[in-house]
């Protein structure tokens, strides 16, 4: 079987290049206000796993036209011949500079692929449009035509009448706003043109379908990670004995944001590679330092013993020392030297602790003060920034490769926050927050890390 | 086992170097070998792995398990060191005082069932913990004060690639860390568990060798107010999980009686009938020996086991769970979906320097023929209308291009030329449409004379009340282009207005 095959042709700086850059979401593809950007053709095969479904070229526009189609008159011997002649004609001027986008467009339609024959729906039909329709008329294979939007007026019923009268299918496509499953409808559409390629375009739909669905799970799990390491992201610095913590709070505070920020970029950056963007411009508000108090100071110990630990080790060896009292007594103290242990042991850890950090063993001291800032507690961040990044991708899916101006994602999501979402995606969202909020940092269970990225993914 | 894990993260780090399509594309060529292992997502990875690895990469997992198997191996040595030292102590009898039996229970029977509910209150799962308040902080502390902890200390001593390769593992610094927590702390508790094996091991040779080669007498002793029947009780609840298949391992009520002694009596055992008393005495050691191996090294060796047991599942569920495991099962057994060009673009037209507008004053006032190119102004300028908008004499207007035939363009140029030939010539074409190279033709062949005659493009646009409108800058940009290939000064590309943003 044939590999489906469809020329992108029709006048020079009318979109084909922006509907090949949107079909096969590729932003390699130059498209440029100035005509005649494209010179020679271009394929963009769609594969799996190696395996040609279809194949799309990009061609250069007509250029000479009446000239081109004149001499096919003048070598006109029958209609039923006139594919031949088209053949001909190429063959003739291959080689030459004077037929040559002509010849380079008409070459893969000689070679069995469809004609896409694209005009601008914005700009009103003219007469000089009639002798290239003609002639992919002589080329005898089957074509469709499709009115591209690229500006605001709308000439549209005036090119329906006129393509009509070349074309068996005429579509609206707008290839620089087009949705993703507009994109699939039009590839279904092609099917049309010859039913031997039904099936490959379905099945390549299907394909394409289910890649879209591994792309935005994968976007999910990317968006997770960040609001999971944004949650639980704090910094700390270790404080000489003598400094004043205030000091050190607006640095770490500052450092801590910048942590935050660079996250939430390289967030957005993986998000757009996943959607095969890769020079994308983006406008952006970072989000703001929260005033919220991020800032502590606390005392350390040796051992990476925190003060409920030291004193639960205080009163530990309290109880076992109190527990031998107890033995000694035949069990007629009922527990109570474990008990009394427990709390002098507890209490006298809670004394000392400070001091024990002030202690050198070998020269290095047991402990000391580190300032500490994060993480971030206000209960409506983990929802700014999720409000963001979905915001973000719905820009980034809602996008075509057409598109060549920068992103912009404005500040909604930032004042919509918490309220983007409705009450129980809200409920469900903060039940996962704060039970990542309160885990420690390598305490996360990965049912929460699931968890969430199945909300976000129903989000996005 | 966690080699592999610290393989993958180094594979996921030059990964990093590839873009997302390189390693689709790469993935699933693999995948598809390894299709029969999509259920088994941790033996899909390692299969991955021996296929992407560099030996560079490979060389960090290699180095992490040396550095583990330092760790152990010093875990081990330092449990015999302290195990053989206690076991010393505890048996220590230099005939003044027989070896106390209580001291011998207490160091390996009840100190360590009591260590070994600190392991099981360490293994138990985080969620458990939330039942009873204080536990969890019990269980960081017990993880803290764990001997595999030490491995922190230790790890500063071993060569620096090691050091780095073991800090990868146990190092909660990393945001990844924190998907393989879990192996971490099965990690530091199986170290902790070969050093207790190794220490029980070491006292049960200790103990061995102190009763072969050694005349060691037992007694038992205690300040508390104990009686020989309840001490005879607790030594039988101790032989109850050999007592049947080795009774002579159990102390009898006679033995237990006989054996005590107190710190006023004179002599060693003063209860002993001495010509029973050898071989009387001799009856403790087996039961001391199996409480050691009962109580001490068979939970140890079960423990080792468990914990080497938990390593290799926490692995499986670390390897397949790691941020990035996910992407990477998912590129292997997803079909590998291209839609990109497969070539870079060539060919394509570079945009070249605008070529300045000349203005309308130079023809100011003077003659010139109107071409109206593809019907550019639908018939909506009068001859009056380019006279007053440009300031010229019209003395003729024609139509080219669009429906006109090639000859019927030639025709108009024989015309023109027949006109005064130093009449410049005003071409109108439809702004919006691009330049054709069939109007670069006309205006070649037009000029194609001994004296050429100055040509201006006039692109004109319409408003939305269908007058005549300013181009738009882009417009005007791509005429300039177009022409500008024609390298003639004579055909300049003029705006009737402003042209719009």
């Amino acid at each position: 079987m044939t590999v489906p095959a469809f020329a992108v042709v029709g006048h020079p700086n009318k979109g084909k290049s922006s509907i090949v850059a949107t079909l096969a979401q590729d932003d390699s593809v130059q498209i440029s206000a100035i005509s005649g950007t494209t010179a020679r053709c271009r394929r963009y095969p769609m594969r799996t796993d190696g395996q040609t479904l279809y194949e799309l070229i990009d061609t250069p526009g007509f250029q000479r036209a009446r000239r081109a189609l004149e001499w096919m008159q003048a070598h006109e011997r029958s209609t039923a011949e006139r594919p031949e002649v088209v053949s001909e004609f190429v063959h003739a001027h291959q080689n030459t500079d004077l037929f040559h986008d002509e010849c380079e467009l008409l070459k893969p339609i000689l070679d069995g692929a469809g004609i896409l024959y694209v005009t601008d729906g914005s700009k009103p039909y003219g007469d000089e449009y009639e002798a290239e329709m003609e002639i992919l008329r002589w080329s005898g294979r089957p074509s469709m035509a499709l009115i591209n939007m690229i500006g605001d007026e709308n000439h549209v019923d005036e090119w329906r009448a006129a393509l009509g009268q070349y074309f068996k299918i005429v579509r609206v496509f707008d290839a620089v706003t087009a949705e993703f499953d507009k994109r699939l409808e039009l590839l279904r559409a092609f099917g049309q043109l010859d039913e031997t390629w039904l099936e490959p375009l379905a099945k390549a739909v299907e394909y394409l379908d289910a890649d879209r669905q591994r792309r935005k799970r994968q976007s999910a799990r990317i968006i997770s990670n960040m609001l999971i390491d944004m949650l639980t992201l704090s910094v700390t610095g270790k404080l000489p004995t003598d400094a004043n913590a205030k000091d050190y709070e607006e640095p770490l505070k500052e450092e801590l944001f910048d942590k935050l920020r660079s996250g939430e970029r390289n967030c957005r950056d993986q998000v757009e590679q996943i959607y095969s963007y890769h020079d994308l411009k983006r406008v952006e508000n970072e989000f703001d330092a929260l005033e919220e108090d991020l800032f502590s100071r606390q005392t350390w110990s040796a051992f990476g013993l925190t003060r409920p630990q030291l004193v639960a080790t205080g009163a530990l060896g309290g109880a076992a020392i109190g527990g031998v009292v107890d033995a000694a007594t035949g069990g007629a103290s009922l527990l109570a030297g474990a008990g009394i242990g427990a709390l002098l042991g507890s209490v006298s850890a809670v004394i000392s602790f400070d001091k024990i950090a002030e202690i050198k063993f070998l020269g290095l001291p047991l402990g000391g003060v580190q300032a500490k800032a994060g993480p971030v507690r206000n209960i409506n961040f983990p929802f700014v920034v999720t409000a963001r990044a979905v915001l973000h991708h719905k820009l980034i899916t809602a996008r075509t490769h057409a598109q060549r101006d920068e992103l912009n994602i404005g500040s909604d999501a930032d004042t919509s926050g918490a309220s983007m979402f409705d009450s129980a995606q809200r409920k469900a969202l903060g039940k996962i927050f704060a039970a990542i909020r309160d885990s420690e940092p390598d305490g996360i269970s990965q049912r929460h890390v699931e968890k969430l990225n199945e909300a976000i993914e129903k989000l996005l | 086992m966690p080699k592999d894990v610290v393989t993958l993260l180094a594979q996921f780090d030059a990964d990093e170097q590839l873009d997302i399509v390189q390693r689709q594309h790469r993935d699933r060529g693999i995948g598809r070998e390894l299709a029969p292992l999509s259920n088994k997502p941790s033996e899909q990875i390692r299969a991955w792995l021996t296929q992407v690895a560099s030996s560079h990469v490979n060389r960090s997992g290699q180095q992490a398990q040396n550095a583990s198997r330092v760790i152990s191996i010093f875990s081990i040595l330092f449990g015999l060191l302290v195990g053989w030292g206690t076991a010393l102590a505890v048996f220590y009898y230099d005939g003044s005082r027989p070896v106390n039996v209580i001291n011998v229970l207490a160091v390996f029977v009840f100190l360590q069932a009591l260590l070994l509910v600190g392991f099981i209150i360490a293994c138990l799962p985080r969620s458990a913990m939330k039942v009873i308040p204080g536990l969890a902080t019990l269980q960081d502390t017990l993880q803290v004060l764990n001997p595999g902890k030490l491995v922190n200390f230790f790890g500063r001593y071993l060569p620096q690639n090691k050091r780095h390769a073991l800090r990868q593992l146990i190092s909660d610094s990393s945001t990844r860390q924190r998907t393989f927590a879990t192996l971490t702390k099965w990690m530091i508790l199986r170290w902790s568990q070969y050093f207790t094996l190794a220490f029980n091991v070491s006292a049960v040779l200790s103990a061995l060798y102190l009763v072969v080669f050694s005349d060691l007498a037992f007694g038992w002793s205690t300040t508390l107010k104990t009686d020989s029947g309840s001490f005879h009780g607790l030594t039988q609840l101790l032989t109850t999980p050999w007592q049947i298949w080795l009774a002579d391992a159990a102390p009898s009520l006679e033995l237990v009686d006989s054996t005590r002694y107190y710190r006023l009596d004179e002599g060693l055992l003063p209860n002993t009938q001495t010509d029973s008393d050898p071989a009387l005495l001799g009856q403790w050691w087996p039961f001391l020996l199996m409480c050691m191996l009962v109580y001490g090294l068979v939970p140890r060796v079960v423990t080792t086991m468990y914990t080497s047991w938990r390593i290799k599942s926490a692995t499986n569920r670390v390897l397949a769970s790691l941020p990035g495991s996910v992407d990477l099962l998912e590129r292997l057994n997803s079909p590998d979906v291209e839609t990109a060009a497969t070539e870079p673009e060539t060919g394509s037209r570079s945009k070249t320097e605008n070529i300045d507008t000349q203005t309308l004053v130079e023809i100011r006032g003077r003659d010139c023929v109107v071409v109206d190119w593809t019907s550019a102004t639908q018939h909506r300028l009068s001859a009056r209308q380019v006279s007053e908008l440009c300031g010229v004499n019209v003395l003729t207007e024609f139509s080219g291009g669009g429906k006109n035939t090639l000859a019927d363009d030639q025709k108009v140029i024989e015309q023109i030329h027949k006109l005064n030939k130093n009449s410049p010539v005003i071409i109108f074409v439809k702004a919006w449409e691009p330049p054709m190279l069939e109007l670069v033709d006309f205006i070649s062949d037009l000029q194609n004379v001994d004296t050429p005659q100055k040509c201006i493009v006039i692109p004109v646009a319409f408003d939305d009340a269908n007058q005549i409108a300013a181009p738009t800058k882009a417009h005007l940009e791509s005429w300039h282009q177009a022409l500008y290939v024609l390298t003639d000064r004579r055909v300049s590309v003029h705006s009737l207005h402003k042209p719009n943003e």
